[in-house]
């Protein structure tokens, strides 16, 4: 194959995804500038790899997998605060109220504290609720999720993978996407009602509870 | 099924939104869903709650610039520096996906994958890769069909959809009518490719799909047309795959008409676009009048 070729192939294959990987990448970086470098990245590597890309599978999943990757090792470098401590909401302790930010290295492997993130991003979400639009709101609710409840919440529901697609970039076992999903959209639910319930008349169909 | 433990249901309940529940716990589901109104209001407020975050606006394309960088750091990596890739075959023993409710975008990276074969056809090299005007509306044609995706806007209101492009696109959509030529307006995408944003207008008439896609023609090599007396205009027509793409330019804009419908009737389709064009609602004048 001709280097002119294998650019062919590529761009075939990539371009058609560049909105939907850097939509995804701007949910997992939070910033424009860092998605961009994201999925810069990303196709660089699957550029590179793609003799590792077997044909008549996925394509999709395969470069989605590579993004997923490559924000792990970056965020592995440069550790966002948590604002959500995955293993308190995957045990569903509703007690602790699961859309209140918590802040401090509780999670995993997230023990930095270095702030690579504007501030707004990861700030007072009660404050974001208040005075941003609804847009804007359940946007930043989406982006408050831990990150392994935010690939698949964005995946399944904004780009509408299948559960066995998640799985394959996620790298974990479709029951796994389910629970999280579940999990994610719980969450969103209860963050999208408080903003409703704060701004009575803003949103599409304001997100009133079911008889309540 | 009252010895259900509610509170476990919303995965199942999540699952089932997707329409990633097997047939068995579909039925399963749906029984207790009969009998059990909490769980009824569970799903309600989780479909509603889904509803409005697939309804946020997708406007957040990426930046125009992004894939000319990509490609020109692509075009930089030495040829020795990366292995060869082998060379494209689609085997289905080896595709690791199977087909199933949910995996349309299985079918369109499938299809995608028969595209990318087809870059490399004869038909792509008597291009000689030149004119991405003939092919890349045909692509997203296909693409969006494949991946039975809602559309950005659906609406039959020229008015509305009007409103929805401004600010999305850099020109005003020269766009009247609800129905041409017995074709429906059944709404509208952002569409990127081209190196510019494209409004692409979906129309349909008895199951059979017309996509028009309009944009700005800088930079745009517009093939040569022939007088068609049937639109009463200069019309270039190709048929890629089983697709035709009919190419034209009016004052700023190029025009390119997907379908896989007979060539009379997508010209029939050109000629009602630009009558109704002409035929000016005065309601639908006073909102651009606003707009603009």
């Amino acid at each position: 194959m001709t280097p002119r070729a294998r650019r062919d192939r590529f761009e075939a294959k990539t371009r058609p995804l560049l909105d939907s990987l850097f939509r995804t990448a701007l949910r997992m970086t939070r910033d424009t500038q860092a998605a961009e470098d994201l999925v810069q990245d990303t196709c660089l590597k699957a550029f590179r790899a793609l003799h590792r890309y077997e044909a008549g599978t996925n394509y999709r999943a395969w470069i989605f997998k590579i993004m997923t990757n490559t924000s792990i090792d970056r965020r592995r470098a440069r550790p966002e605060p948590v604002v959500m401590d995955l293993d308190e909401l995957l045990a569903g302790s509703d007690a602790a109220g699961p859309g209140i930010a918590r802040r401090g290295p509780s999670g995993a492997g997230q023990g930095g504290t270095v702030l690579p993130f504007p501030a707004s991003a990861s700030s007072d979400p009660e404050r974001d609720l208040q005075h941003k639009d609804f847009r804007t709101a359940a946007l930043r609710s989406v982006e408050r999720l831990p990150p392994e409840l935010r690939i698949v919440v964005v995946l399944a529901v904004f780009e509408e993978f299948s559960y066995a697609e998640i799985a394959e970039v996620a790298g974990c076992p479709v029951g796994t996407v389910r629970s999280r999903l579940s999990r994610g959209r719980q969450i969103l639910q209860q963050e999208l009602s408080e903003f409703a319930r704060n701004h009575p008349g803003q949103g599409p169909g304001a997100a009133k509870e079911p008889n309540t | 099924m009252a010895h259900y433990n509610c509170s476990h249901l919303r995965d199942a309940l999540s699952a089932y939104i997707d329409g990633e529940l097997s047939a068995q716990e579909t039925r399963l589901i749906e029984g207790h869903l009969g009998n059990c109104a909490s769980c009824r209001e569970i799903l309600a407020a989780m479909t509603a709650t889904d509803r409005r975050l697939k309804g946020l606006p997708d406007a957040e394309s990426a930046p125009d610039a992004l894939w000319d960088r990509i490609m020109t750091s692509v075009s930089e990596i030495e040829p020795g520096e990366v292995p060869e890739a082998p060379a494209e075959a689609a085997d289905p023993r080896r595709a690791s996906f199977r087909v199933g409710r949910r995996q349309a975008m299985g079918v369109a990276a499938a299809v995608l994958l028969t595209l990318g074969v087809g870059l490399s056809s004869p038909y792509w090299r008597r291009l000689g890769g030149k004119n991405p005007l003939i092919v890349e509306p045909v692509n997203d044609f296909i693409t969006f069909k494949v991946s039975e995706r809602p559309l950005d806007m659906a609406a039959s209101d020229p008015v509305a959809l009007k409103e929805w492009f401004q600010g999305k696109v850099d020109f005003r959509l020269p766009l009247k009518g609800a129905e041409i030529d017995g074709y429906r307006l059944v709404g509208s995408r952002l569409c990127y490719f081209l190196k510019r944003r494209l409004s692409a207008l979906m129309y349909e008439r008895t199951g059979a799909r017309i996509s028009l896609y309009v944009m700005t023609g800088e930079d745009l090599e517009i093939p040569a047309g022939t007088w068609e007396p049937l639109a009463s205009r200069e019309i270039a027509s190709f048929a890629v795959e089983s697709y035709r793409n009919l190419i034209w330019q009016d004052g700023d804009l190029v025009y390119a008409l997907v379908s896989d419908q007979p060539k009379k009737d997508m010209l029939r389709f050109v000629a009602g676009l630009h009558l109704s064009t002409a035929a000016v609602s005065p309601a639908a004048d006073a909102v651009e009048n606003d707009l603009t």
